[in-house]
């Protein structure tokens, strides 16, 4: 297709008002044998932090304006939002059209591609560095928070949080004026929030361990970007996000945002109670629908910071609240952790905060509980007083810095950071989770999925072999991740059968196609429990059993997918299961077997394989037929040996015959005599 | 246990076939001297004088005969009868008296005959140790030949590892006839 036909369909749909797509010609990807995805052809306004948007046509309906957005393998799509979506009935709702991967021909790579409808017009703002014309409050009510809280609460009525609202990513339709809020399913929950909109909680946190949040998250993020479009501009741009975090803990996150800047009288109270740093004490999508609605303000009232007469002092900073130390001492884990085992906190919490209750709190943190650790390590006490200290903040463990219902993505970078992976892992069995949320004033709607989430990875983290470990927490508690292996390079499977398939492509490359990621993959995806093979894998003890138990595996899997064809994987494990085949002792039957292997490989069927190396009955046959025939081999040798090197012997049987054939022929002498002499003496 | 006590059934065995064979070779040599003492005391006193004094040689191999089956004796025992039967007959054929007797039993002619007649059977028993050991090596050959041929065939069936010393439990030999190799 030519650009000036995609532009001529684009005007004609009025998506070309959406901006102007960057064109370079390129051929066309084809997902689902339905959607053309342009790789020439960007569409910069939509492109996210972790993904690129691409026009999409769709051969059935060529007048749909679509786009693709190619994500980060390495960051999977939410696919609670992209299941749930569905549910939401709003018409402003852009609801995922197809998804799944792609060959990626620019790249030569498998990619994972989501396609979603345009957004009607230009976005809010191009980019958060940008000014912007301030808003009339009158504009924020009918464009803004008219349309979107009324999305929003259909989305939230679904169990779904939108996590995604911010002025690049909210679209103004330029038919009405009224902002469509654009998708949410390119990437976990918040990854692709700038700091400044999310909470302080989950601002703090690795951005793929923000969680997925509830309605008082996307609340604060309306909150922000209301106040940008009242300012016009960003007041925070260009800052350190460390700096403006610290600032949001100290002062609060209104006061820090707005800095020296102005708001409206009457929008003033709307975001100060939309960034209320407590969520409990936040604006609900009702008290900002009825703002919006009647003009009518009930500001909510904040519970008042405890603040120090003393500031705690720790690594060259001063803390003068219980959260800003809890800030404080996760920054510089190492040295925290020689503080807590002193009772310097305490008598701070004591003698400055004088908060009797929290210091009680604080020196119960090292006892151990009947559900609790087996141990008390400084690194779980710290933990511990963090979470006393900031009840409402994130788990702090070392590396991990996580909210808990963002810890089943939290385990995505520990993929490939071993010491994140090794403090997750401690964290889950310090039980630091259930400690969490015991420490929690008030319930939150996400915290009964966290809870489950934290016990599955309890199950999983606690068994260190092969498709278990790290690697099946992360495939188990992300279904969108695809299978990450190094050994399958350039592609991206995201069910065992695309995973059968990637394997198929590359058998041929002279790796063996076999590895912790790809247990893991197959453990969590295939529907059943393949716990038992994992576990036949992790025991071998010697290679050939190994070999078998992973042959064994992908041929359950392929079996489960029977279309699939493995020829190459059949050679490749033939070739490697060749040892295997050596270990049958009966050269003919080695033989046979081989000759069955070869014919076989032709159907490509690894359940053929299995029966014919891992025959049971043929290999206790064949045990039992070599120790038998090593004991005749042996008993052959010794007789042998006795006949053709034993003189003695010889002698012996020599002299006993020799002797036997003398008895008898003097016998036979002896009675001829007496015959003949009775002869004589009768006749 | 119950291999023991099938191996002590195999040992009484053998130690009875064994018993039964000296035994029967010392019933048969007794009997037939003891007929012929007890014929030669009724009958002809001198016979037996000439009887006892011409079987010396077979006492003394008696004597030191140790091998089992007691061939020695009976070799010995045989040819020196075939030597003093003759004259024993004579004697009797001529009138058993006991000068006759006497006469003939220190006639040096008559004692070389009979002793050399025993001494043959010692001759005997010196060669045809020699022979049985050409017919045992030639057996041998034969049975060693076959035993490396099954020897080889194991090896080639099962591989060098075979050649290895074999465990201490005796396995159970395969049962080929009953076990289907599946899938070939």
């Amino acid at each position: 297709m030519s650009e000036a036909t995609l532009h001529s369909e684009l005007e004609g749909d009025g998506a070309a008002q959406a901006g102007p797509p960057e064109s370079v010609p390129a051929e066309e990807i084809v997902l689902a044998g339905r959607y053309k995805i342009q790789p020439g052809v960007v569409l910069p306004h939509l492109n996210t932090p972790s993904a690129r948007a691409y026009v999409t046509l769709d051969t059935e309906n060529p007048k749909a304006a679509l786009y693709a957005l190619v994500l980060d393998r390495n960051v999977p799509a939410r696919h609670h939002a992209i299941i749930n979506s569905k549910r939401v009935d709003h018409e402003a709702m852009l609801k995922p059209v197809r998804w799944g991967r792609i060959d990626w021909t620019p790249t030569g790579q498998e990619e994972i591609a989501i396609v979603l409808p345009q957004p009607p017009g230009q976005p809010l703002m191009q980019g958060l560095e940008d000014t912007v014309q301030p808003w009339f409050v009158r504009d924020i009510k009918r464009d803004l928070v008219g349309p979107v809280v009324e999305l929003l609460r259909r989305i939230h009525d679904v169990n779904l949080t939108h996590r995604n609202l911010r002025p690049t990513n909210l679209f103004r339709n330029p038919e009405d004026g009224s902002v469509v809020p654009g998708q949410i399913y390119s990437s976990p929950a918040g990854y692709d929030q700038p700091h400044l909109f999310e909470p302080i909680e989950r601002a703090q946190c690795h951005a793929l361990a923000r969680g997925t949040g509830d309605a008082a998250d996307d609340m604060y993020a309306l909150g922000v970007t209301i106040l940008i479009l009242a300012l016009g501009h960003n007041p925070v741009a260009g800052l350190d996000p460390e700096e403006v975090l610290r600032r949001r803990i100290q002062l609060g996150s209104y006061s820090a945002l707005l800095g020296d800047n102005k708001l409206h009288t009457d929008l003033a109270p709307v975001v100060r109670s939309l960034l209320r740093d407590d969520a409990h004490e936040r604006w609900g999508v009702s008290d900002l629908s009825n703002w919006a609605q009647t003009g009518r303000v009930n500001p909510s009232q904040p519970s008042p910071v405890v603040r120090a007469d003393r500031p705690f002092e720790f690594d060259g900073e001063e803390a003068l609240t219980a959260r800003e130390l809890a800030h404080l001492l996760s920054r510089n884990w190492s040295e925290a952790s020689k503080v807590v085992t002193t009772s310097n906190i305490e008598h701070w919490v004591d003698r400055s905060l004088k908060d009797r209750d929290l210091t009680k709190e604080i020196g119960e943190c090292s006892q151990l509980e009947r559900h609790g650790p087996k141990r008390m390590t400084p690194d779980l006490l710290l933990s511990r007083v963090l979470t006393k200290l900031d009840p409402a903040g994130p788990i702090r463990f070392r590396s991990v810095v996580a909210m808990p219902d963002g810890l089943a993505t939290a385990n995505i970078p520990a993929l490939w950071d071993k010491g994140m992976a090794r403090d997750l892992t401690d964290l889950i069995a310090g039980k630091i989770t259930s400690f969490w949320h015991e420490a929690q004033a008030r319930p939150k709607p996400w915290m009964i999925s966290a809870t489950e989430v934290a016990e599955k990875m309890s199950v999983f983290l606690s068994r260190t072999g092969v498709g278990f470990s790290i690697e099946r927490s992360a495939y188990e508690l992300n279904p969108a991740l695809p299978c990450l292996s190094p050994l399958l390079r350039s592609s991206a499977p995201l069910q065992d059968r695309e995973l059968i398939e990637t394997m198929e492509r590359h058998a041929g490359d002279g790796n063996f196609l076999f590895d912790r990621h790809i247990a893991a993959f197959l453990g969590a995806r295939i529907a059943g429990s393949v716990d038992r093979e994992l576990t036949e894998i992790g025991n071998a003890d010697e290679e050939s059993a190994r070999r078998i138990a992973q042959l064994r595996l992908l041929a359950y899997v392929q079996s489960k997918n029977s279309s699939t064809s493995a020829k190459k994987l059949y050679a490749m494990f033939l070739e490697h299961l060749e040892p295997v085949l050596n270990e049958y002792r009966n050269v003919p039957m080695r033989e046979k077997l081989r000759r069955a292997a070869r014919k076989a490989a032709s159907r490509g069927n690894l359940n053929d394989l299995v029966r014919i190396v891992d025959n049971r009955k043929n290999r206790a046959w064949d045990q039992r037929g070599f120790e038998y025939a090593r004991r005749r081999h042996a008993q052959l040798e010794r007789s042998i040996h006795r006949l053709t090197n034993d003189a003695t012997m010889l002698h012996r049987q020599s002299q006993r015959l020799g002797h036997r054939i003398s008895a008898s022929i003097a016998s036979m002498v002896a009675v001829a005599t007496a015959a003949v002499l009775v002869l004589m003496y009768t006749g | 246990m119950a291999k023991k006590k099938n191996a002590k059934v195999d040992a009484k065995a053998n130690s009875g076939g064994a018993a039964r064979r000296g035994g029967a070779g010392n019933t048969y040599l007794i009997t037939v001297v003891s007929f012929v003492v007890v014929l030669l005391a009724i009958f002809a006193a001198p016979a037996l004088l000439v009887f006892a004094v011409g079987m010396v040689p077979s006492l003394v191999a008696w004597m030191i005969d140790r091998t089992p089956g007691h061939n020695v004796t009976v070799t010995v025992a045989a040819m020196n009868f075939t030597g003093v039967a003759p004259f024993v007959a004579e004697l009797l054929i001529a009138g058993a008296t006991m000068v006759r007797a006497t006469a003939m039993v220190t006639d040096v002619f008559v004692l070389a005959l009979m002793y050399g007649a025993a001494a043959a059977g010692w001759v005997l028993l010196t060669a045809m140790p020699k022979v049985a050991s050409v017919y045992i090596s030639v057996r041998n050959e034969a049975r060693v030949q076959v035993m490396q041929r099954e020897r080889k065939r194991i090896v080639e069936e099962w591989g060098p590892d075979v050649r290895d010393a074999p465990a201490a439990r005796k396995p159970a030999g395969p049962k080929r006839s009953k076990e289907r190799l599946e899938p070939v």
